[in-house]
């Protein structure tokens, strides 16, 4: 079975740190595959300041351990490592960070690819963009929703 | 004036308390993070719950039904669960992460 780890942090996110630990505890992986989330500096509605991620304590935690668990069992991986941020995210800060490690490529990739795509619409967290002039809370878009079936089909 | 929101036709005359939390545009809206509830009817479902906390918000255009999830003891759930002594139940919108 698959080492699966799960982090919501509160403070900052450093994917750099967590990359290294990872590649340390996986040397024997003949792939290593890792996703780096930023907060993005624009939006359609100007310039983004910071976001504000509210959280559940302890629904949010085990929302992640979900996603994560349903990855290990789903893909042919040896570790999973998924890091959330929650509270305040500067602009073009690390908000969620993903690595995977496996025998073979093609299972990384996978396992990356639907960490993200389970987090964006099933992670229990609530995403304010908040701006010069603006603030809004985010919803999964349409697009989300498409990128969420492709693994149910 | 909550306890009195609720039909009476079953209730067995005690009260049970419920703790409310709200999160993200909910929490807003409401704002306040929670609230705690004596509910006469001790046969009170969700559904029951979440109309007298949120109707306003519905009416009003400020939150839309079908975008508020609920859960209790912190496993989504839906409006037909009954409620229970001593239940945290939680109203928020529909999850938006990475």
């Amino acid at each position: 079975m698959a080492v699966v780890e799960t982090l919501l942090l509160p403070q900052a996110l450093d994917g750099q740190a967590l990359y290294e630990r990872f590649v340390a505890a996986n040397r024997g992986a003949g792939a290593i595959v890792t996703f780096s989330g930023r907060v993005r500096g624009e939006t359609t509605e100007g310039a983004v300041s910071h976001l504000w991620l509210d959280w559940y304590p302890g629904m949010s935690e085990q929302s992640l351990k979900d996603i994560a668990q349903d990855a290990a069992e789903r893909f042919d991986v040896q570790a999973l490592l998924v890091a959330h941020r929650c509270g305040e995210v500067r602009a073009e800060d690390e908000i969620v960070f993903v690595a995977v490690a496996s025998a073979h490529r093609r299972a990384a990739f996978e396992a990356a690819d639907y960490l993200m795509d389970r987090l964006k619409s099933e992670a229990a967290l609530w995403k304010r963009e908040v701006g010069e002039g603006f603030a809004r809370w985010v919803e999964p878009t349409a697009r989300d929703a498409d990128d969420l079936k492709r693994w149910t089909l | 004036m909550w306890a009195t929101d609720f039909p009476q036709q079953f209730s067995t005359g005690s009260f049970m308390k419920v703790t409310v939390l709200f999160f993200g545009k909910v929490a807003d809206v409401m704002g306040e993070r929670q609230r705690v509830f004596d509910l006469s009817d001790t046969s009170a479902r969700l559904f029951d719950l979440r109309h007298s906390v949120l109707e306003p918000a519905f009416a009003s255009g400020a939150l839309e039904v079908q975008r508020v999830l609920m859960s209790v003891n912190q496993a989504l759930t839906h409006e037909d669960r009954a409620l229970q002594d001593g239940d945290e139940v939680a109203f928020f919108p529909v999850f938006s992460g990475g």
